[in-house]
């Protein structure tokens, strides 16, 4: 029966249906018969590029080549506030809130990018390190944006198209072909420089008056690197035909810039054309988070709500803010609510977990971590019973709190947080060799807390060791200058180093 | 002598001319300016919300911060551009984009690619457009840009813009004159797109600065308002009061930085300039004197000169910034605290200076006495039989000598020739011509030996068509080899048009290719036929009598070119009922030159004119061809390079991976393909430079056709060639752009206009 079926409309039936491969085989056969097929050849084209698309619109990680070496921000030191590098910083920020190693506090939601965007000059060991302490590590390159290798080098004889060898103008002069040959350069064989010339090509001969070649044109320069290009060419593009689209690519460009002042008007600008579009109020609120600036997060994070009440990226945020704003009961709420859209997942039950245990629910607490651990993979099974060590902390039963810190620890080696507790724990029973050999172990694993710095400093301080007390409080301070109790202890330390003169 | 009121040093270097100040919050000023390796310093000592450290013990507060361009900077400057904020913006330009920034809300207000480059850039009102433009200057065009970055201005020039300035207005209502110098070393003043006034100098402009205290006091207009200061690449400082110069000094040091500043307030501003070897002079306006001078300390030369209320106190400074990074800040001499002493020191100078002419006098004196002495020795040694000083054979002159000259035409060389005789026997032993603006002659002075006979015959070639007046000095001796001379000195002012020369019939034969030039210009003129005859005699040296007609007149020039080549002019006038003048030359800009002088003699406000080039309008042709050609390359080069810089950054990471994970081999692969891939690199670069020189070369080219174009026309449709051709060129309509410098419309000549 099969055999009876047009091979063509075969290929044009799967590739709706989302069945690439058999799609690509299919379309393979046809181009071996007639390999000047353009409608088989298109959907091959087509197929290929779909299987592997990603949503260019969402913010992307940055490669440990960017974060090191790519210098495009224009201001060094600029305004607290006006820029990703430098955010506002609240005092009440570190004490109540954990921060990832950038120092910024944790969001709600785990999105890729600006997370591990560095507060200074980074080292290329912490470069290497990523966003958390044995977790995950920066794409070693430039991210998605990692070319398999030069046409020269793929020498096989099945090469589906061979870049080097195509004739831009003569593409150029199809425009349905292009389209489809310019999604397949810049996401399958990820060269946007050939997409480039293909781009370049086909812009003047639709007379610099198409806003996709332009927009493509931008996504281009956006790839290689050359981020004003880029958004020269987005605005001419926006300038031919305002799409939603556009302005994110736009956004993304002046990101990487670090001018999220002149993104968020942009996205303003957006919202204004495109009213009740969620994404850009998304958008904007995002740019708010990597800012520190969470009162105005807050409130684009419930205008998306308003308009699309199944959002979880801004349920997650609201209820992770209402959380560290000391309203558990408000969190506990955006949590069931995130539970009924559907989300199963250790973290959203450990933070049901925690919101209840700080609501006194402690019966629905302990169920909710169970179910937690039950869900748990190795990577976020430390977090979780880090938690449930709290909750033995939070209700007195320290031997429970200490055994969970351990299993902690067992399970996720390198988890810094444990490590600081069970240092207190030890002080408690006061075995202070041990505590400072926890506090150690802590602070080299996670230089970006302030807490194992303190409390190091405090141990020696109290043992009588002045010198390395303050050497440790003062690198407390740099994590978290405004924290009041290292601020007395480094006067008392002066103090004391001075009387000792 | 000068003292500063606060010195500080800054620990960048700071790039000449790259300085300017700016309120970035609207009310403490801060200084900026560009540094090495494209990055731009902020010094901003009162922002309160200066950033933290994060050294040490996180309390610093650092007053420097810095932008990253990223790109070579070739102008900073500071504005208003928006009028709705009440902080200034940083407008950067490099020599391809022009980037206007918010320091304070770190946002880009715009970013633009001006492919002619940026030389000189003022922030200002342009008459004619509303709101504030950053006004940049590039290759041959002056561009305005608004708060959206987009085009609001636009004007061609002579050559590479180095400086730009505003004037105040003349009144309240009066257009706001726009300042420009250029690298053909003229100073045009603009008045919207039509050039008002133009004076030529001796050298490339490297600062012009208003000299008006109009400009300070806020339209209290005192007369002033035209003066100007300017510095030259050549050490020349002077003031211009309109197209009058008041004065100027030359020194063998360059200056780089020149301000206008009332230091000692008595409502006049000094001229402040700065130099090359770090020295600081403060000059009186009107007359030049030196009223006190400093030094900068570090060894290092004045990079730039700015003035701003730096101390927040209320009192301006003048803030005079070194190349090593020195800054010095001087207040204004409170002028009832040196009146005695200055008064004192204006008379020991006026005795300096009567003592110094009587040293002069008395020289002279003694000279002339020797020679004296000597001259009776000989007389007696000769028998003295006449008896006295004017003996012939004798090396004093007869009294009554006299030296005439006259413009003539050598008929033989094709080249006009100062002719200069003695009325009597005496022997002129040289000739020395000064041409003191520098711009008509080759050479500055030129020294012409003669051969000792009474008269002397200097040929006189010009480069420019321009109306100038020459220094001649006649070395006058009794014998040619007397030791004593007499110098005789006198100026001439050579005609415009003074290296053409009428066509005689012995020139005629000379002349091998007798058809018309390739090159016509045609236009009617609404002036009286005796008017033109007029200025051709003026303009032109005629040898023999204009053959007037009846229906007009007809006239051939032509010019010995330095090559050889002969260059013809043919002047065609015809009386009709309007008087309708064809002008044949070589080339589209010697048109322009003959019209422009013609009109401005004859007082001509508004002038049409039809013009055909083949030979022009095809290199033209060419020109814009490989403009559209280097473009398209310069964008896959640029691509090429960003490629090849995302391959250096993966080998980096990858052989920083492999060394942390100690793989030596790996490592040393890594850094060998780095190495290959780096020269690849510089060498791609080097293509690219080589480009985009070339392209600038064109697009110099294509401006200055475009003001060639401009040149055939005056008043209105001057300001319409230039503004339409641009329009043509940014829609990339050729045919309009042809059309519009040959007969000054886009769709050829319209006939209501004649």
């Amino acid at each position: 029966m099969r055999d009876e079926v047009d091979a063509s409309w075969l290929a044009l039936s799967r590739l709706r249906r989302r069945r690439f491969k058999q799609c690509i085989e299919g379309c393979s056969r046809i181009l071996n018969e007639s390999p000047y097929d353009q409608l088989v050849w298109t959907m091959k084209a087509r197929a290929l590029t779909t299987e592997v698309y990603v949503d260019e619109t969402e913010l992307e990680e940055e490669g440990v080549a960017e974060i090191l070496l790519d210098d495009n921000a224009i201001a060094s030191m600029p305004r607290p506030g006006t820029s990703l590098s430098n955010p506002k910083s609240s005092s009440s920020d570190h004490a109540l809130r954990p921060v990832s190693s950038s120092g910024r506090p944790m969001t709600g939601f785990s999105r890729p990018g600006s997370s591990s965007r560095p507060m200074s000059g980074m080292s290329v060991d912490q470069a290497f390190k990523g966003n958390r302490p044995g977790t995950s590590r920066p794409m070693t390159t430039l991210g998605r944006e990692v070319r398999l290798g030069t046409a020269s080098m793929v020498n096989q004889s099945g090469v589906f198209i061979d870049v080097e060898k195509l004739n831009m103008r003569k593409y150029a002069a199809r425009p349905a072909l292009a389209m489809v040959l310019v999604e397949y350069l810049l996401h399958v064989e990820v060269n946007p420089r050939k997409a480039l010339e293909l781009c370049s090509e086909a812009t003047q001969k639709e007379g610099f008056k198409s806003w996709f070649w332009k927009r493509k044109l931008g996504q281009c320069y956006y790839k290689l690197g050359l981020y004003r290009d880029a958004e020269k060419q987005l605005r001419s593009s926006l300038k031919d035909g305002e799409m939603l689209l556009t302005y994110f690519d736009l956004c993304k460009v002046y990101l990487k810039l670090d001018i999220p002042n002149t993104a968020l008007d942009l996205l303003k600008k957006a919202g204004e054309s495109f009213r009740e579009e969620s994404r850009v109020i998304i958008g904007i609120a995002r740019i708010y988070d990597m800012l520190n600036d969470l009162e105005n997060s807050s409130k684009a994070y419930k205008m998306v709500l308003e308009y699309d009440a199944g959002n979880i990226e801004a349920m997650a945020c609201l209820a992770a803010n209402h959380f560290y704003e000391d309203g558990p009961e408000v969190a506990l709420r955006y949590y069931r609510r995130l539970l009924q859209m559907g989300v199963n997942n250790t973290e959203l039950w450990n933070n049901l977990g925690l919101s209840c245990f700080h609501s006194s629910q402690f019966d629905m607490a302990l169920s909710c971590f169970e179910r937690a651990l039950a869900l748990a993979a190795d990577d976020n099974e430390g977090d979780v019973w880090y938690n449930i060590g709290l909750v033995g902390v939070g209700i007195g039963d320290l031997a429970l709190a200490y055994q969970a810190f351990k299993i902690a620890v067992s399970v996720d080696g390198n988890h810094a947080e444990s490590y600081c507790n069970l240092g207190v724990l030890d002080l408690r029973k006061n075995d202070f060799d041990s505590a400072a050999a926890m506090f150690a172990t802590a602070k080299s694993l996670a230089p970006f807390l302030f807490e194992p710095l303190y409390n190091l400093a405090l141990l020696m301080f109290k043992r009588g060791n002045l010198e390395e007390a303050y050497d440790n409080v003062k690198e407390a301070l740099v994590v978290f200058p405004e924290h009041r109790e290292s601020l007395e202890l480094k006067k008392e330390l002066m103090g004391s180093l001075v009387g000792l003169r | 002598m000068l003292v500063p009121g606060f010195t500080f040093r800054l620990n960048d270097v700071i790039r000449s001319k790259l300085v300017a100040i700016g309120k970035y919050d609207g009310k403490h000023p801060s200084l900026t300016f560009g540094t090495d390796a494209g990055k731009i310093c902020i010094h901003s000592p009162y922002s309160s919300e200066s950033p933290l450290t994060g050294d040490g013990m996180g309390r610093g507060r650092s007053k420097t911060r810095t932008l990253n361009i990223n790109k070579e900077i070739t102008c900073v400057s500071t504005g208003k551009l928006d009028p709705n904020k009440g902080h200034d913006f940083v407008i950067v330009g490099t020599q391809t984009n022009l980037f206007a920034y918010d320091v304070d809300n770190n946002a880009d207000v715009f970013y633009k690619d001006v492919p002619d480059g940026i030389n000189a850039m003022v922030v200002g009102e342009v008459s004619g457009v509303d709101g504030t433009l950053a006004v940049v200057g590039g290759n041959c065009s002056i561009q305005g840009f608004d708060l959206s970055g987009e085009e609001q201005f636009w004007t061609v020039t002579g050559d590479n813009v180095s400086v730009l300035t505003f004037l105040p207005p003349a009144h309240s209502e009066a257009p706001r004159p726009l300042l420009c110098g250029s690298d053909d070393f003229a100073i045009r003043q603009f008045h919207g797109e039509e050039v008002f006034s133009e004076v030529t100098e001796s050298a490339p402009v490297t600062a012009l600065v208003s000299m008006s205290a109009a400009d300070k006091a806020g339209g209290a207009n005192k007369g002033d308002h035209d003066m100007y200061g300017y510095s030259l690449d050549n050490g020349t400082i002077g003031v211009y009061a309109g197209e009058s110069r008041i004065w100027r000094v030359k020194s063998k040091h360059k200056p780089t930085a020149m301000a206008a500043f009332d230091m000692d307030a008595d409502g006049v501003p000094e001229v402040v300039t700065g130099w090359t070897n770090g020295s600081i002079n403060v000059r009186n306006r009107d007359t030049g004197e030196v009223m006190s001078k400093d030094k900068m300390s570090g060894g290092g030369g004045v990079a730039g000169i700015v003035q701003a209320d730096y101390r927040c106190d209320g009192n301006d400074n003048v803030i005079v910034c070194g190349t090593d990074g020195e800054v010095r800040g001087y207040l204004a001499i409170s002028r009832d605290e040196d009146q005695g002493a200055e008064g004192v020191k204006k008379e020991e100078n006026y005795i300096e200076k009567l003592a110094v002419k009587k040293r002069e006098m008395m020289m002279e004196l003694g000279n002339v006495e020797a020679s004296m002495v000597k001259a009776g020795a000989k007389a007696r040694g000769g028998g003295g039989g006449a008896g006295g000083v004017i003996a012939g054979g004798l090396e004093t002159l007869a009294a009554g000598t006299s030296v005439t000259h006259e413009l003539i035409v050598n008929e033989g060389r094709v080249q006009p020739e100062l002719y200069i005789s003695v009325n009597n026997d005496a022997c002129i032993c040289t000739v020395v011509v000064i041409d003191e603006e520098g711009s008509a002659m080759e050479t500055d002075a030129t020294i012409w030996t003669a051969d000792g006979s009474s008269e002397a015959r200097v040929p006189v070639s010009t480069v420019k068509n321009t109306a100038a007046t020459i220094q001649v000095q006649v070395h006058v001796g009794g014998r040619a080899t007397s030791s004593t001379l007499r110098v005789f000195t006198f100026t001439l002012t050579l005609p415009p048009f003074c290296s053409f020369v009428q066509v005689t019939p012995t020139i005629q034969d000379q002349i091998t290719d007798n058809s018309p030039p390739q090159t016509s210009v045609t236009f009617a003129l609404g002036k009286t036929f005796q008017q033109v005859v007029d200025w051709i005699e003026k303009s032109f040296i005629l040898t023999d009598q204009l053959p007037v007609g009846a229906g007009g007149v007809q006239v051939k020039f032509v010019k010995r070119c330095p090559d050889g080549r002969l260059e013809k002019l043919w002047f065609q006038v015809k009386r009709d009922d309007q008087l309708r003048v064809k002008v044949g030359c070589s080339s589209l800009a010697l048109g322009g030159e003959l019209l422009q002088d013609m009109c401005r003699s004859l007082g001509v406000g508004e002038l049409e004119s039809t013009c055909t080039s083949p030979g022009e309008m095809a290199w033209f042709k060419g020109v814009l061809q490989d403009v559209s050609e280097f473009h398209k390359t310069r964008a896959k080069l640029t691509a090429d390079m960003a490629d090849s810089s995302q391959r250096v950054k993966v080998l980096v990471v990858k052989a920083e991976d492999l060394r942390i994970l100690g793989e030596m081999e790996g490592l040393r692969g890594c850094y060998s393909g780095l190495y290959g891939l780096n020269n690849e690199l510089i060498g791609e670069y080097a293509k690219r430079a080589n480009n985009h020189a070339a392209l600038l070369e064109r697009l110099k080219e294509v401006n200055g056709m475009i003001n060639k174009g401009a040149n055939l026309r005056v008043g209105k449709a001057k300001s319409r060639v230039v503004k339409s051709c641009r329009e043509a060129i940014k829609k990339n309509n050729l045919d309009a752009l042809f059309s519009i410098i040959m007969t000054g419309w886009v769709g050829g000549v319209k006939t209501n206009s004649q």
